[in-house]
This record gives structure tokens, C-alpha cells and sequence, in this order.
């Protein structure tokens, strides 16, 4: 469904005019469309990315959040100058391994990730040149125009229209209606990390004593 | 979009229906807003940072900074120390532990209070730091003249624009210089200086070209947040670093979160949970309920997703993950009693 249709299904329920609606406009409509986008994809992590960063010299830690690369969830790290994968592990196991290892600089190799926002290698790459490909999950880069449409399945897609008749209902303070659709929208949301976990189950071979 | 105090404000207002804060005032609002978001990040520790002492460390004892929510690491001397409670020097490892001066190689948080930690040993001298006697606390950093290995000694008054590096020869060694090219702009942040560095001119082998703000120099890591102007630079060396978890800064005059803005509408939850709750015409307790529990779930997102990089994890067959077990404590031979008592003549 592209962000027309959803909105004209959302006016629809509203018992608004699809063409000229009276109390909700159409960029109320939208935006709260938009962000029940964000919010799906927030919570099932459904776009998977892979962004390159440049490595600096004798640099440890780098601040995810200066790029803005509204990355969710990262989960692996290609070192594209020794064509390695890289190993997560924790700054006790390279305190134990060595114990200047702050000082080191060399090729990384290892990764560890301190709150959200921080990502430290080890060594520090001893150079200025070199990236390292970050592979993981991401929030969309745009909210969706009216042509456009989500990303994931269109059996889905209601999803953001309960999402935004929940978001709308209850600004028009109507919150038996709010809750019953938003509860409806966790059924979608629900679905589709299913969806996603499950992607290979159909053809995968189960060894026995394995799942 | 980029959130800040007011566009979250509005937005809340917005959906919970008082668009034009006829019930809701906007202060209260700003309120809860701030609530919402140091209760998450107490409860998700999403914010981690690196704080040094500012000056020397001679003490047993240095004050912990006034936003900590939980010291991850400690090192002195770029070396990791063993967090220990005090009773293990008292039940036999070291009685004169509070007194002992030497090697640091360990520290304590209690018995000193809330915001004290204690080095064990105290430690014999300090590393070199940057000494800003006589000098006011408002403006930039000026210029580096530093005569000895151990201090450095600021120019007062500090005040203006950051100019120029004057006179190369007086930055010690002799042979390390540091140039700037053009001479405008401001640094930006303070930084620390990671690694074995006895003195700036160790490093400074550099040469900062263009116009603006100077957001990073390799090797150093700018602490307490990516805004500001440079206040000091800290060294590892003979220094003690502090890695921990703090309270974000009020975004009522930090100005903006400093979460990604899809973990700051987390807090929007939190907010409409409290204001649905809030006696009146607006009171509904199962809406209240339900942004509760989304705030909840959000939350425990959150720490999933900090904790995702465990994926990238190798491990080997009969390992648990790589949690450190670590050298046992020294204690006293068995044969030993748990305290030795010297007893007085009579």
C-alpha cells in the first residue's frame, strides 16, 4: 500500500472525506502514518544495512551518533583492509590478554560496543586510511511521500494504518477506540518480527539434537 | 528529525490532545520530559562516557563526578584496576590499606561514600596535568607553554578567541612542534589524551588546517560530550581514568538529547503515562497503563540492542563468552587465622 492508499483508508475510518477532510488534515494524517512507520521499524528491525565508515589514526573510539546513521541493532564488522571479519569481545578480555592494549595500533581486529553510541577497536588502526563496513539494522532514512510505500511485506502495512487511527483516537480523546486499535497494531508488529526470525525455517534441514 | 526540549514538548502535547497546552502547562510538561529521560537512561545506562581527575592525583581518595549512574572500568596508568569491597584488605589482604602509598592497583567504592572512590595503594606521584592557576575559569585555551615534564602552566587571563600557537620552541620536547594553519576558530570539547603520554609535546606532531570548530584530534577522545569548547587536556599517564555510565545532560540547556531521536520518543511514552495519570478531566489509568508498558518494552529494547554485538562473539567449545574469571585474591595461608590480633603484654 503506498502512503495514499493508507491515508485514504485512515481518512476512511475516520469518517473524514478522502479528498477534502474537515477536522483531521491530510498532514495530520500523514504524520501520524510516518511515524507508525518509524515505529514498526523500530520495533521488528526489518531494514537490514551495511555503512562504511573511515578509520582514523591511533583513534580507539568512534561516536556512532556523530554519523547519524540510525543504526538500531549492530551485529557485524568487515575490516575492509585484511578482509577479516571482525570479533566482538569486551574490554576484560583485552585487559586480561594486554594490559596497555589502549596504546596498541595495528590492523583491528576486535570490536566492542560501550552504550549505545560508542564502538571501540582494538588495536587502533595505526593509519588514516582504511574502513570498516558495519553490517546491522537501521531506522528508514525518509519518511514515506505519498507514492512510496514501506519497505516490508504489504500483508503488513495495515499495521500503520491501526497505528495512526490509535495515535489520532487518542488526540480526539476517544481511548477505548485508541487502545482496541493499537492493539490491533501489535498484532502486525507481532507478525512481522515473526516474519522476519522465521525466514529460513521452511527450508532449513533440522539435524537431530539440533534446532 | 533532530529532537530538542520544545519539539518534544509540542509533540507530546500534540497527542495527548492539549495541542494548545490549555491543561497541561509547558514548564510541566519540560518536567516530565526531563524525568522521562534520566529514568531511562538510569535504567538502560545508554550513555557511556570517560572522565579524568583535573589536576594531580595524590590522594587516596578522589570525588567521582556528579553524573555517574555506575563506574564499567577503572584504570591508573592506562592499566586496568580490580574493583575490590573493602573487606577483603580488612579480613587479611592489606590492614593498613587506607594508609599504604605505591602502585595503584585497585579501588573501592564504599565506606567513603556515595561520591568517593579510593585508590589502593594511594598513589606514591602524580602525572603531568596542565595547571591553571591564577587563571580565571570562562574562555578558550589560549596557548600551551609548558616548561617541565611534570606541569604546565597556563597563561592568565584565558579569556578571547583561541589565536595562535606562539613561540614552537618553548613546547617541550624541543622537536616536537604543533602548528595551526589558518588561526581561527575554537577547540572544541575537552579531550583526553589516550596511551603513555608523559608530556603535550609527546604528541603534538600535528597540524590543524581550515577554518571552525575542532571537533577531534587522533588519539584523543573528547569527554562529558561532543559540544563545547576545549576546558583542559587529561593525561593516562600516572592518571586515573574513570569509564562509566552517566546521567545525561538537561536538554533544558544542553539544548538537545543526546540519545538517537527514536530512543527519545521512548520518553514521549513515559511522559503520556504520567499525564494520563494526573488527576482530572484528562485522567484515563488504562491509557496510562498502556504508555507505561510501551515504555517498559521500549527500554528493555534498548538494552537488547546495546547487547546485539554479542552476535560478532566467537565462541570456542567450553567457553561461556568470554567473561573474565581473572587471578583469585591474595589471601593468607590456611593455616592463618581470618585476623591477627597483637595482644598486650599484661
Amino acid at each position: 500500500m503506498t502512503l495514499q492508499e493508507m491515508r485514504e483508508d485512515v481518512l476512511t475510518q475516520l469518517g473524514e472525506s478522502v479528498t477534502a477532510p474537515k477536522f483531521w488534515s491530510v498532514a495530520d494524517v500523514d504524520a501520524a502514518l510516518n511515524e507508525a512507520y518509524e515505529d514498526i521499524s523500530d520495533a521488528a528491525e526489518w531494514l537490514e544495512v551495511a555503512v562504511t565508515i573511515n578509520l582514523d589514526s591511533r583513534r580507539t573510539w568512534y561516536d556512532l551518533n556523530a554519523w547519524r546513521l540510525g543504526m538500531l541493532s549492530i551485529l557485524h564488522f568487515y575490516n575492509s583492509q585484511t578482509q577479516e571479519w571482525m570479533v566482538a569481545g569486551g574490554v576484560r578480555a583485552w585487559d586480561r590478554n594486554q594490559r596497555d592494549w589502549m596504546a596498541a595500533t595495528g590492523e583491528p581486529h576486535n570490536i566492542v560496543r560501550r552504550g549505545l553510541n560508542w564502538l571501540g577497536l582494538y588495536p587502533a588502526s595505526g593509519t588514516v586510511s582504511g574502513t570498516l563496513i558495519i553490517h546491522g539494522t537501521a531506522m528508514p532514512a525518509a519518511p514515506l511521500a505519498a507514492a512510496d510505500s514501506p519497505g516490508f511485506p504489504v500483508e503488513y502495512h495495515p499495521g500503520l494504518v491501526e497505528h495512526a487511527l490509535a495515535n489520532l483516537k487518542a488526540q480526539d480523546h476517544e481511548p477505548a477506540q485508541s487502545l482496541a486499535h493499537f492493539e490491533s497494531y501489535l498484532d502486525y508488529e507481532s507478525g512481522l518480527k515473526v516474519y522476519l526470525n522465521s525466514r529460513l525455517e521452511l527450508d532449513k534441514h533440522h539435524i537431530l539434537g539440533r534446532p | 528529525m533532530p529532537y530538542d526540549i520544545e519539539t518534544l514538548t509540542n509533540e507530546t502535547l500534540v497527542h495527548v490532545g492539549d495541542r494548545y497546552s490549555r491543561y497541561f502547562s509547558r514548564d510541566e510538561v519540560k518536567r516530565t520530559i526531563v524525568e522521562g529521560y534520566f529514568d531511562l537512561c538510569q535504567r538502560a545506562r545508554p550513555i557511556w562516557d570517560v572522565y579524568m581527575v583535573d589536576g594531580p592525583v595524590v590522594a587516596a581518595t578522589v570525588d567521582l563526578p556528579a553524573n555517574l549512574l555506575q563506574v564499567e572500568r577503572a584504570t591508573w596508568d592506562g592499566r586496568r584496576l580490580e574493583p575490590l569491597h573493602s573487606w577483603a584488605f580488612e579480613k587479611g589482604l592489606d590492614f593498613g590499606y587506607q594508609t599504604e602509598t605505591g602502585d595503584v592497583s585497585a579501588y573501592m567504592l564504599n565506606k567513603d561514600g556515595i561520591g568517593k572512590m579510593r585508590l589502593y595503594k594511594a598513589p606514591a606521584s602524580s602525572g603531568p596535568y596542565i595547571d591553571y592557576t591564577g587563571s580565571t575559569p570562562w574562555g578558550t585555551i589560549r596557548a600551551f607553554l609548558q616548561t617541565a615534564v611534570a606541569s604546565t602552566t597556563q597563561p592568565s587571563p584565558r579569556l578571547g578567541m583561541f589565536a595562535r600557537m606562539t613561540n614552537a620552541t618553548t613546547i617541550y620536547p624541543a622537536d616536537q612542534g604543533m602548528s595551526l594553519s589558518p588561526v581561527f576558530g575554537f577547540l572544541q570539547a575537552v579531550l583526553i589524551i589516550e596511551g603513555a603520554i608523559t608530556s603535550i609535546g609527546a604528541f603534538l606532531g600535528f597540524t590543524i588546517t581550515g577554518t571552525g570548530v575542532l571537533r577531534m584530534i587522533s588519539g584523543l577522545h573528547p569527554s562529558q560530550g561532543v559540544r563545547g569548547i576545549v576546558r583542559s587536556f587529561r593525561f593516562d599517564s600516572r592518571n586515573l581514568r574513570i569509564e562509566y555510565h552517566r546521567r545525561p545532560h538537561d536538554p533544558r540547556t544542553y539544548r538537545q538529547f543526546e540519545l538517537p531521536d527514536y530512543s527519545v520518543r521512548y520518553v514521549r511514552h513515559y511522559v503520556m503515562a504520567k499525564l494520563y495519570r494526573r488527576d482530572g478531566p484528562f485522567q484515563d489509568l488504562k491509557m496510562s497503563k498502556s504508555f507505561m508498558l510501551r515504555y517498559t518494552n521500549a527500554v528493555e529494547r534498548l538494552k537488547l540492542r546495546m547487547a546485539s554485538i554479542d552476535n560478532a562473539t566467537h565462541h570456542i567449545l567450553g567457553s561461556g563468552g568470554g567473561k573474565l574469571s581473572g587471578p583469585p585474591l591474595a589471601q593468607l595461608p590456611w593455616n592463618y587465622p581470618a585476623r591477627t590480633q597483637v595482644r598486650r603484654r599484661r
